[in-house]
């Protein structure tokens, strides 16, 4: 989600907009942030999909970075506390967040037209267990998570759960439908890691043409 | 006391020796020579010397070093300057509030230093209590730029000259200012003739001790820097990069480098040290 200034006083509709001269975008380090990741590869989706170069058009997007922040939740601070940037590239739940908890009157949500779908796992992890009493509490928490009642929970938290039927349709509603690409429309993660984000890789080579 | 297990012979009369010495060797193993050793054999022996040289020969390295070091000397002679004023008003001048001062020098040690650049960040940010007038003002950016990396690090090693020059001058007997003035010696002579030499081995302890605290500083200039490759990305951040993406090896080899140049640099100081004893006749 991109999160903007009240009253999208730059514009900014969809991902092309963004490497627009004069236009600053905060999203933190690829390099030290999971959800920069993803940030990058919703803005190299974006460029496949719309017949760019994508190596230009992400090269483009980071010279519009002022402040690489070493987490989401830093680079949230940045935008909203310190008043750095036209946009934040957000979580969608962290864009909800810093909505209700820093003032609606402050911030709007643009909805582009692809985003990511970032599912991050869970597991029992077997070498980790030391006892069953352990692993029963484990099993308890895995199972749960995946109930009606905690999923509706999440869902209230901004969170896209897959079990609504627990749920208020009023957060189900809260979600706009737009085009999701998983990490398998980028070949996954063992290929994009290091092609991407590895030494040498695409996003260090971005800085090093400058 | 004299059958000792080991041929260390006492160099001193002093009762002791052998115990004293062998704690501390055990202890300085433990929290210091063996961590170093560690990371010198993963270094040269585990990745190879001309591995780390690839690693460290890279223009984004050698401009995050640059960067790390540079600031580091700028905020530490800044120390040095205002460190030694500090610590000379908090001596010489009775003045209300002295002890609360006195005792906010310390603060610095005291404060996560994560918390002090979010709290430094928020101040000196574009919109700010500082940042917006000095933005306004001046039409300078402090937040995100590499004067904010100044900034943290002035705070981090502030602590330092102040607390090695406090009890030297607390030392100095003012009869030797009202000799020098008696000598005929204008006040600016006094200062700089007498005052400053036997101020000087101390403060450079402090120098010292405050650019070592600050080269290797992290959680405090990360939140101020804006960690842009190139221009504000400072070493450290590139051996927490490294680790972050399961590099061990790249983030030894810039950890030795900065290492080396650290102990160089501690080096020289050293040695200017100790010629600036020597003038002084001290021992």
């Amino acid at each position: 989600m991109f999160l903007v200034r009240e009253g999208n006083p730059k514009g900014i509709e969809d991902w092309d907009d963004l490497i627009a001269e004069g236009i600053q975008v905060i999203t933190p380090n690829p390099k030290t942030s999971g959800g920069a990741r993803w940030n990058y590869l919703a803005a190299w989706g974006y460029a496949e999909r719309n017949g760019l170069d994508p190596r230009e058009f992400v090269g483009a997007l980071y010279r519009n970075v002022p402040v690489l922040d070493t987490g989401a939740r830093g680079s949230t601070t940045t935008f909203a506390q310190r008043g750095i940037g036209d946009v934040l590239l957000a979580w969608e739940n962290e864009a909800h967040l810093a909505l209700a908890e820093l003032g609606e009157d402050q911030f709007d949500i643009v909805v582009p037209s692809i985003s990511v779908l970032a599912e991050p796992p869970v597991a029992l992890v077997e070498g980790n267990l030391p006892d069953d009493a352990t692993r029963a509490l484990a099993t308890a928490y895995l199972e749960q998570l995946y109930s009606p009642e905690a999923q509706a929970m999440a869902l209230r938290h901004y969170y896209r759960a897959w079990d609504v039927s627990a749920a208020d349709p009023e957060d189900v509603a809260r979600f706009p439908d737009l085009v999701r690409l998983t990490i398998e429309d980028f070949g996954g993660w063992a290929e994009v890691q290091p092609l991407h984000f590895g030494d040498d890789g695409i996003f260090d080579q971005i800085y090093q043409g400058q | 006391m004299t059958a000792r297990p080991f041929a260390l012979r006492s160099p001193t009369p002093m009762p002791g020796w052998g115990l004293s010495f062998g704690i501390m060797l055990t202890m300085l193993s433990v929290v210091v020579l063996i961590p170093m050793a560690v990371l010198l054999w993963r270094g040269f022996v585990g990745f190879g010397a001309a591995e780390m040289w690839a690693v460290i020969n890279r223009p984004r390295v050698w401009n995050a070093l640059e960067l790390s070091f540079r600031a580091a000397l700028i905020a530490s002679l800044f120390n040095l300057v205002f460190g030694v004023l500090l610590a000379w008003v908090l001596v010489r001048y009775r003045f209300p509030g002295k002890r609360i001062i006195d005792a906010a020098v310390d603060l610095p040690f005291a404060l996560p230093t994560a918390v002090a650049g979010i709290a430094l960040t928020a101040i000196y940010a574009p919109n700010g209590v500082f940042g917006a007038p000095i933005l306004q003002t001046f039409g300078i950016r402090v937040a995100y730029t590499e004067i904010g990396i100044w900034i943290a690090l002035i705070f981090v090693g502030l602590p330092f000259v102040v607390r090695t020059v406090q009890p030297v001058i607390e030392e100095i007997d003012r009869e030797t200012e009202e000799a020098s003035a008696t000598l005929g010696a204008s006040r600016l002579r006094t200062i700089t003739h007498v005052i400053l030499p036997m101020l000087a081995p101390a403060a450079l302890t402090g120098f010292a001790l405050a650019l070592a605290r600050s080269v290797g500083e992290y959680g405090s200039v990360i939140f101020i820097a804006g960690n842009l490759p190139n221009v504000t990305e400072i070493a450290p951040l590139l051996i927490v990069i490294r680790l972050e993406v399961f590099d061990y090896d790249g983030a030894v080899a810039i950890a030795v480098a900065m290492l080396a140049i650290s102990f160089t640099l501690l080096l020289a100081i050293n040695l200017i040290q100790i010629r600036s004893r020597r003038r002084m006749g001290a021992v």
